[in-house]
């Protein structure tokens, strides 16, 4: 899903976009010096965990919720996200017009710490290469191999070091991993890892917790994101108490049109498309919308599950005031199934 | 006019017929100006790099990182800093010579430099244009009109607070326009400087410069430039001598030409003039080769001293020897000056010479003992004034001038010493051939007692440095022992493989100890911390030189503090005293506990307990550790490691080792003062040999009256070799005391105030049999020259003497 | 004492100075010296008088021709050899002096007679009294006048009890009086121990106080 990606275009299509401006995501680029996502490209691995550089946005995101010493909650957040200005062709050297922005959090109950970071490529102060697996920027990374990985990262007040694991295998979204976001041709090469065991540490203003619980990893990259009159998202990623998993989105446009799209992930790795007309994603109203102002809470129905969960977020000010802020955190659920989840939801001013 | 060229000339002729003691005259100068200006142009040359490095901190404002070695370095290691988390931006900047001009280019990486300019939205098609095509640069209205000109920016973009010639580019392009592609000139450093690893600085050859850098590198090597300084100097003074004794020696061979002229009508002043010239000439000529000389003495010596200074003191490097022309100049003024100087009394007696006098060159015997005597009352003033000296001697400069006073003082005493011994010896021979034998010597004294005292002189300086030389190499031999108690030491090659080779390690080891340390600054100096898991290792080793109570147990429970000899020199502290230390937990305030030798060490540095030393500095973590293991096991174990660990470079070494390649550094400091001893020693034995040469015109007229009287050529001439032998011999003789006097003031003093730490005296008699032996034959051979050489024709030259009348 | 000994024989004698191989100094001399003689050795400056005396007592080589001294050939001895005959049977005086500077008068009074084992105080201390320099014993060379020095290297030299003196132009440097007084002492003392006096000086007065008369022109010796 492309989630910041869908933050920045906003932010250039709207008042502050001139035609000229040069943004991270050049628009004004012709689309066709980039690579399509096309659906008859056969995703392999591990070379596809690697990166794209003929697309012109990529990420590696994890998010786990996992629980301490103390069975209290924590939820994690590990992005590396890549864009390229021109698809230059090369890839090394100070000249790759790639830039690599990570960005990871920690949030608890009562805490919610996040950091950011920016790279140029090419120099080898961020990147990630498939084989064998590294996803860096800094001090921060994600390596190993999709089986057995380690997930680090820290901020002024917070840093983790995990290990992550999976035998099951990777759950691709939409045909071939194609994964639409609108109607009219918006789309991304989109696979999950929603399977990850955790277990590490997290320390968080001095203190150490020895943690453990699950992790989400999502992999996307395009050149086509959002059509022009789309403005923002939300995107849900859960664990199911009984093993399964799913994942749904809803991309918002100008115009009040929402485009959705989830994916729905059994207990023994195999998985489905969730089409629109299938289920039911909407918020929560309450009172809460006017602190808030944006929506934390949710509703999901999938009639044909006997799915009916309602959910909420851990911390409600899980805000990423990041360059481009968005809201990320933790988030539980209850109703027919229960179990935890992440949550992101895209700013609207 | 006209007449003063034609004076010239004829004083210069003069030299046609002794060409050798002109050359020799030349040499010697050459040589002893050669190691001045040589030692003068690598202080030089360090202080320019010293404030070159400073001064780049005034333009970032920020501390930075910089090659200890040269004036770029890879852009690799930019990455290597970000990938251990330390945050760093790199810089490029450099000349470059356009068609129109030429730019100061400044290469920045936007992205890295400073993360809080993605605050402004409005900053980020600026900052795309930057960095990607049009590569869009800054400058002022000034320089972008230039710019443009040079075709070689598609946008310029005005910033009128550039200054002229400035421009700012991204880094990819300045490094194509500078021609230095995957270079970078500094790194700039945002996190704090305590986050740095020690060790990873100095592995990667960078040097941290921050705003108390130019002071910082001045303080931390003043005493090694202050060391190169005084033997220049020392060379120099030794040169002039020589030059003034061959120059006073020439009066007399002047003399008749000098008459002539006066008689054919040359005004005294157009003479003096001439004579003003003649010495002028020479200079300049010494001056000249000194100066080219000494730039090669230079370069032949900054190897070791960029040893000394980056792996010793941890400042810049020399990155090349230039001669700036003001540096020639400086030199040259000083030759001239010091010629000009030693050639006073000759222009003096020059303007006394009766012209009709055919007097022999008679300031001898009667003149003897005034001239001695002379000497000996301002050695005794030279050394009173060392005595008082001795009193500051806690500042560095008095100790030095102490040393110089008793240096020279003594020396000064030798002619009169000499008279004292020949009267003697006269005394107490009875036959008449006896008698002239010891009355000759002590004219021969006369004419040779300045090289006699350069002889003197260097030999002193000689074993009093290799006193000191010798006296650190032993202590430091068997205090190494104590420092390296463990029997294995590792670096981790690859922090990702740290924790799986400290399991390894640990399974088959007694202990692991960690071995990591930081800068910080103790009372505004340069000092480092130490880390130390607290162990027997320590306790049963450790260098301590004083101890409070169980100072261990204070150390380890954090009570007190465990600090190096020279914090507690530089800082006047004692054991029991307390003393606060501000660290990144806050101010500290203990008693010192214990005091331990750091030899070789020109920083404070303070140790702390592990767990004490993780709170201050969590971000660093331990790369090198020290391993306990039997000893008999110690080659047996490296193997295994080295088998189930393959890495690349050598990454764990066994003791021996390190104890010899320890050696080897500290070897290298004394390698540029041995080096220098010897040269100086040379020069005494050139010394030597150029005044016998040129005295021997002057000691033929005296001995030819006994070639008359019945001795022949070849007696004389042996009796004559013999006489300088006895005196250099008596010379060095005389050296011996002294030299242990300069080597306890080094060990003593010198080393104490400027390095902080205190050798055990010593005295190595060894030493003296080798250096004596060296120093004789280097003056048999340079005195046996000149008599194989005169052996053949001395029957033509004693006639020779009495033809001229 | 004078004999017919011939003490000195001197045959065919030629000097020429390399370089100059063509010009002759000296020209075939013979000459045969008797002991006791007192010879003058006149000639103009550059006439070959000091080289002629330098050839005789073994300072300088001939270029040809042949010095004996008692029968003994100069010049195919050793330089050793020479030095020996020097030391021990003949003494020379010079126009400057020549003395040891670093000796005392008194040192250099007796320097050659000590060497030549010929030592006797009790004529030094007579000789030292006429010649008038009882003060100046402990003086060095550098600190008495020029005609003083001349006295000192003649009792020097007579001191050795040599049995030729030569002395190349010994008033060449003083000035009348000096001159007169040293000329006298000298006669006077060559008399009383009995040695062959040969004198190169271009002052008639004093040739003419000589027993004979030798003139060296164009570098032959005409008497």
């Amino acid at each position: 899903m492309n989630r910041l990606f869908f933050i920045i275009l906003v932010f250039f299509l709207g008042p502050t976009y001139e035609l000229h401006a040069k943004s991270f995501t050049n628009l004004s680029e012709a689309k066709n010096s980039f690579s399509s996502v096309d659906q008859n490209v056969k995703l392999e691995f591990p070379k596809d965990h690697g990166f794209h550089p003929s697309f012109r946005t990529e990420w590696w995101y994890v998010t786990a919720n996992l629980k301490n010493q103390d069975d209290e909650p924590l939820g994690i957040q590990w992005t590396l996200f890549r864009s390229s200005l021109e698809n230059t062709g090369i890839l090394n050297g100070w000249k790759t017009s790639q830039i690599w922005m990570g960005h990871a959090a920690v949030t608890t109950k009562n805490y919610h710490f996040f950091s950011e970071k920016f790279a140029r490529g090419g120099v080898g102060q961020a990147g990630a290469q498939a084989s064998p697996f590294k996803a860096w920027i800094d001090d921060w990374n994600f390596s190993g191999d999709w089986n057995n990985a380690q997930l680090n990262a820290a901020g002024d007040q917070f840093s983790y070091n995990l290990k992550i694991s999976s035998q099951k295998p990777l759950v691709l979204h939409g045909p071939n991993g194609v994964s639409k976001k609108s109607p009219s041709g918006a789309k991304s090469f989109y696979y999950s890892q929603p399977f990850f065991k955790v277990d590490g540490s997290v320390e968080i203003n001095g203190i150490t917790h020895e943690v453990e619980g699950k992790a989400w990893a999502d992999r996307e990259w395009s050149s086509e994101l959002l059509d022009e009159d789309q403005i923002g998202w939300n995107w849900l990623g859960l664990h199911f108490d009984d093993g399964s998993k799913l994942m749904v989105f809803e991309v918002k446009s100008k115009s009040g049109r929402s485009f959705f799209s989830g994916t729905r992930i059994y207990r023994n790795g195999k998985y489905k498309s969730l089409q629109p007309q299938k289920f039911i994603l909407r918020p929560k109203l309450s009172n809460q919308i006017k602190k808030d102002k944006i929506h934390l809470d949710w509703k999901i129905e999938i009639p044909s599950e006997n799915l009916n969960i309602t959910i909420k977020p851990i911390n409600r000010n899980s805000y990423m005031n990041t360059f481009i802020p968005y809201w990320e955190g933790p988030v539980s659920f209850t109703g027919s199934h229960s179990g935890v989840g992440f949550l992101e939801v895209t700013l609207t001013e | 006019m006209n007449s003063i060229v034609l004076t010239v000339l004829t004083i210069l002729s003069h030299w046609q017929k002794k060409p050798i003691q002109l050359v020799l005259m030349i040499l010697c100068l050459s040589v002893a100006s050669a190691l001045w200006s040589g030692v003068a142009t690598i202080n030089k040359q360090a202080k320019l790099s010293y404030d070159k490095a400073a001064s780049i901190y005034e333009i970032s404002q920020v501390p930075i990182l910089i090659s200890s070695e040269k004036d770029f370095f890879s852009d690799d290691i930019f990455s290597k800093f970000r990938k251990i988390g330390i945050l760093v931006s790199p810089v490029i900047s450099g000349t470059f010579k356009g068609n129109y001009g030429e730019y100061e280019i400044f290469g920045l990486d936007p992205i890295s430099k400073n993360s809080n300019y993605f605050d402004s939205r409005a900053n980020q098609s600026e900052l795309l244009d930057f960095i990607t095509p049009p590569y869009t640069v800054f400058a002022n209205s000034f320089t972008a009109i230039r710019a443009n000109q040079e075709g070689l920016f598609s946008e310029v973009e005005i910033n009128e607070n550039l200054a002229d010639n400035k421009i700012i580019v991204d880094i990819g392009i300045a490094q194509e326009i500078l021609n230095k592609k995957g270079l970078i000139s500094r790194l700039e450093l945002y996190s704090p400087e305590h986050d740095l690893d020690y060790t990873f600085i100095n592995e990667n050859k960078l040097t941290l410069v921050n705003s108390n850098s130019s002071s910082d590198f001045d303080q931390l090597t003043r005493s090694f430039h202050l060391n190169l300084t005084a033997f220049g100097f020392l060379a120099f003074f030794v040169g002039i001598f020589i030059f003034y004794s061959a120059i006073n020696l020439g009066i007399e061979q002047k003399r008749k030409l000098i008459g002539s002229l006066s008689v054919i009508g040359v005004s005294k002043i157009s003479l003096n003039i001439a004579i003003i010239i003649e010495l002028l000439i020479i200079a300049i000529i010494s001056g000249l080769l000194g100066t080219i000389l000494g730039y090669y003495l230079a370069t032949l010596l900054l190897p070791d001293v960029n040893s000394t200074l980056k792996g010793l003191f941890g400042v810049p490097a020399i990155d090349g020897i230039a001669l700036p022309i003001n540096l020639w100049l400086a030199n040259f003024s000083i030759v001239i000056v010091g010629v000009l100087l030693a050639s006073s009394n000759y222009l003096f007696k020059i303007n006394k010479v009766n012209i009709l006098s055919s007097a022999h060159y008679a300031s001898l015997v009667s003149q003897n003992r005034s001239n001695a005597t002379l000497l000996l009352v301002i050695g005794i003033i030279f050394l009173a004034v060392g005595i008082m000296l001795f009193i500051f001697s806690n500042n560095l400069i008095f100790s030095f001038l102490l040393m110089t006073s008793v240096l020279l003082g003594f020396t000064l005493l030798l002619p009169y010493m000499l008279m004292i011994l020949l009267d003697a010896f006269s005394f107490f021979s009875q036959s008449i051939g006896a008698k002239w034998f010891w009355s000759e010597t002590k004219s021969q004294t006369q004419l040779l007692y300045i090289a006699l005292m350069a002889i003197m002189l260097a030999f002193s300086i000689n074993i009093g440095v290799s006193g000191m030389v010798n006296s650190f190499r032993v202590t430091f031999t068997s205090w190494l022992d104590k420092r390296l108690a463990a029997e294995i030491y590792l670096k981790i090659p690859n922090p990702k493989f740290g924790p799986k080779i400290l399991e390894f390690i640990n399974l088959h080891s007694e202990t692991i100890l960690p071995i990591y340390g930081t800068n910080i600054k103790i009372k505004d100096l340069p000092a480092t911390i130490f880390a130390f898991k607290p162990h027997d290792t320590y306790r049963k080793n450790w260098p301590l030189l004083e101890c409070l109570d169980d100072c261990w147990a204070d150390i380890e429970s954090d009570m007190g503090w465990l600090i190096n000899e020279q914090f507690a020199l530089k800082l006047g502290l004692k054991v029991g005293d307390n003393f606060t230390v501000k660290l990144p937990t806050g101010l500290h305030d203990k008693k010192i506990s214990g005091i331990y030798s750091d030899y070789g060490n020109p920083k404070i540095q303070m140790m702390i307990p592990l767990n004490r030393f993780i709170s201050n500095f969590p971000k660093l973590k331990p790369r090198t550790y020290a391993v306990r293991i039997e000893e008999k096991e110690v080659d047996k174990f490296i193997d295994l490691v080295e088998k189930k660990f393959p890495f690349d470079s050598a990454w764990i070494t066994d003791q021996r080792t390190v104890k010899s390649s320890s050696l080897k550094i500290f070897e290298k400091t004394f390698t540029i003062t041995n080096s220098l001893s010897l040269l100086t020693l040379m020069i005494s034995g050139l010394a030597i040999f150029s005044t016998i040469i040129s005295i021997s015109e002057i000691r033929r007229s005296q001995l030819a009256p006994a070639w008359a009287m019945g001795f022949s050529p070849k007696i004389l001439i042996f009796q004559e070799f013999s006489r300088s032998i006895m005196l250099a011999i008596i010379a060095i003789i005389f050296a011996i005391p002294l030299g242990v006097v300069i080597s306890y003031i080094l060990t003593k003093y010198i080393n104490v105030t400027a390095f902080g730490w205190e050798l055990p005296n010593a005295i190595y008699p060894n030493d003296w049999m080798k250096l004596t032996i060296m120093s004789v034959s280097i003056i048999t051979i340079s005195l046996a020259i000149p008599l194989i050489r005169n052996s053949s024709s001395s029957a033509r030259e004693y006639l020779r003497v009495f033809n001229s009348e | 004492m004078k004999s017919n000994k011939v003490i000195f024989k001197v045959k065919n004698l030629s000097k020429s100075y390399p370089g100059n191989e063509n010009h002759y100094t000296l020209k075939d001399i013979n000459l045969n010296i008797t002991q006791g003689s007192t010879i003058a050795l006149i000639g103009e400056s550059g006439s070959g008088k000091s080289t002629f005396l330098n050839i005789l007592s073994g300072l300088e080589p001939p270029t040809r021709g042949e010095v004996k001294f008692n029968n003994v050939s100069m010049w195919n001895s050793t330089e050793k050899e020479r030095a020996l005959i020097r030391r021990n049977e003949l003494a020379i005086i010079f126009q400057s002096f020549n003395l040891i500077n670093s000796l005392t008068v008194w040192q250099n009074i007796g320097f050659h007679a000590r060497l030549s084992g010929k030592w006797d105080r009790y004529l030094a201390e007579q000789l030292i009294e006429t010649a008038g320099l009882k003060n100046l014993l402990n003086r060095y060379p550098d600190q008495i006048s020029g005609g003083e020095q001349q006295r000192v290297a003649i009792l020097r030299a007579i001191m050795a009890k040599p049995k030729v003196l030569f002395a190349d132009e010994p008033t060449g440097n003083l000035d009348d009086q000096n001159s007169k007084v040293v000329i006298k002492m000298l006669l006077d003392m060559i008399n009383s121990i009995g040695a062959t006096l040969l004198v190169a000086t271009h002052s008639k007065a004093f040739a003419s106080k000589l027993d004979i008369k030798l003139k060296l022109k164009d570098g032959k010796l005409k008497s």
